[in-house]
């Protein structure tokens, strides 16, 4: 009698064995969360049922990256779409190109945007040349009735165009504002006036925010004054990263470019500054969690010259000074610290008593006082 | 003070409140019925996986209570697994697949995560057919449906 390659297997098992079938589908949930796209790939192909357990679970994570914007795949795009429901995080990369206006020309218009990706919460998107208006970027903000988590956006074009996340956009964030945990946005070309702001204000629940602009766009970084007449919610903030500045520092007697004369930065007496500093200080002294208070410079690709009237340098003058005398101690509650970063700024701690403070107060803090060289870039 | 927990085949095992109190379940039953001595039985678990389960339990007695930090971010879970525990994770998959349904049952959560950290780690790697192997699965595609489904996932490919 033949008997199939099939009975045989059972034949061979006489007693009933536990095996990965049997694990509830909560538990094989857990297991993929282990698992990265390329991973997952491969369980959806191992049998019938271990497909039906982990296709979800491929879907949940989605990265696509392409050279050029204009290479997206539309059968990628409808494939996406047919398990839209499945996706928690979207990640959009191209090499060159608008890879926000290309993902949003080829998403087909729904009746209801909200139900395209009833799940998604998390979205990473990089390009290096982006023509994106704020309307483009609301529309994709849209495409998700869940409420938005993560937000990464890394804008490397040189040029002024860039991703446009304007005041629309960030009507629609705040209205997530409470379940916002990651705002990362990277941009050669600034970020929109006041957005900075708005976040610290309302999204409560914030753990990182970082958003480094070019010096000469209108966002990007934090306006020390705007800073002390704010009341900033989101006290669990891990990771703040954003330069501060219109401080005035009549402390900078040094000279500036070619030009030797002493520069006073933002008209103020030192006494104005070292109130305005203080304040600023007790704002940050607030945040108890951060781990990483990056107050520096971070563009590695082409770093700026900062513009003072019509003179150029090459340091941040209108920073904080991160001295005792314009009231570091303030910072003393800050205990989770691991990274200073200062990098660029006209700051004066590399004297004794910083020294001995950080080695008391931050211990386990890295003090990051890179300079970068300008010139290797700007020729 | 000690309770009695009695496994699916009878036997009791006198163990530690504390040490069983690693079991979510457990802990709500004993602050069910108060103070009472009578035994705990758990129709779930066989002795053998029972002792396994107490032995995990008895070492991460004075372990903190986790929270779990949930994160957004795929790159950032981690697969670490302490050497105790990858150690005593060293067991045959069926006493793996077991101890993991009483961690679920019993409510243990790092004990539930670091079983399927273990699963996790076995098909990391692997292809579809070394994973059918690990596991002692099956192919029950055909070649056609095999196809089409690499076809569709082609984007998770690159890394």
């Amino acid at each position: 009698m033949p008997y199939s390659s099939r009975a045989d297997t059972i034949f061979k098992c006489p007693a009933y064995v536990t095996s990965f079938n049997d694990l509830p589908p909560e538990v094989h949930g857990m297991v993929a969360s282990h698992l990265d796209s390329y991973d997952l790939s491969h369980c959806v192909l191992v049998s019938k049922s271990w497909r039906a357990s982990f296709h979800r679970y491929l879907w949940r994570h989605v990265v696509i990256m392409v050279d050029e914007s204009d290479d997206f795949d539309p059968k990628l795009l409808k494939l996406l779409k047919a398990n839209r429901e499945h996706v928690h995080s979207l990640t959009l990369s191209a090499g060159y190109g608008d890879v926000l206006h290309s993902f949003m020309e080829l998403m087909p218009p729904s009746s209801n945007p909200h139900l395209v990706f009833p799940n998604l919460y998390s979205a990473e998107i990089s390009c290096e040349f982006g023509e994106s208006t704020d309307q483009t970027m609301v529309q994709f903000l849209e495409l998700t009735g869940a409420k938005w988590k993560r937000l990464v956006l890394n804008d490397t074009s040189e040029s002024r165009y860039g991703i446009d996340f304007g005041p629309q956009s960030m009507k629609v964030l705040a209205r997530h504002a409470e379940f916002l945990k990651v705002f990362r946005w990277s941009s050669e070309t600034g970020s929109s006036d006041g957005l900075v702001e708005q976040l610290l204000c309302s999204a409560s629940n914030l753990r990182e925010l970082s958003v480094v602009g070019h010096y000469r766009s209108s966002g990007g970084w934090l306006d020390a004054r705007k800073i002390v007449e704010m009341e900033w919610v989101c006290l669990d903030l891990e990771v703040f990263q954003c330069r501060i500045r219109n401080i005035p520092r009549p402390d900078i007697t040094r000279d500036i470019g070619d030009d030797p004369t002493v520069v006073y930065i933002e008209e103020g007496t030192l006494q104005e500054s070292l109130d305005l500093q203080r304040q600023v200080y007790t704002k940050l002294a607030k945040l108890t969690k951060l781990r990483e208070l990056k107050l520096g410079l971070v563009i590695e690709v082409c770093a700026p010259e900062y513009q003072l009237g019509d003179k150029t340098c090459e340091k941040q003058f209108d920073c904080l000074a991160m001295t005792l005398d314009s009231g570091l101690d303030l910072l003393k509650g800050l205990k989770e610290l691991r990274v200073v970063g200062l990098e660029d700024m006209e700051v004066y701690v590399e004297g004794e008593r910083e020294q001995a403070w950080f080695k008391e107060h931050w211990p386990n803090a890295k003090i990051e006082l890179g300079e970068y060289f300008h010139d290797q870039y700007l020729d | 003070m000690t309770v009695i927990l009695v496994s699916s085949d009878n036997q009791d095992f006198k163990v530690d409140k504390e040490v069983a109190e690693r079991s979510i379940l457990i802990k709500n039953m004993l602050e069910d019925v108060g103070e009472s001595d009578s035994p705990i039985p758990l129709p779930n678990v066989t002795s053998a996986v029972l002792t396994k389960v107490i032995e995990y339990c008895e070492h991460h007695r004075n372990d903190p209570v986790q929270v779990p930090e949930e994160t957004d971010d795929p790159r950032k879970r981690s697969n670490d697994i302490e050497e105790w525990d990858m150690k005593f994770m060293q067991v045959d998959q069926e006493m793996l697949f077991e101890i993991i349904l009483a961690a679920n049952y019993l409510d243990i959560k790092p004990l539930l995560d670091v079983g399927c950290k273990t699963v996790a780690n076995i098909i990391k790697g692997k292809t579809p057919e070394e994973i059918r192997k690990a596991f002692n699965i099956v192919n029950d595609f055909t070649p056609e449906e095999e196809a089409q489904i690499k076809k569709e996932n082609e984007w998770a490919e690159d890394r």
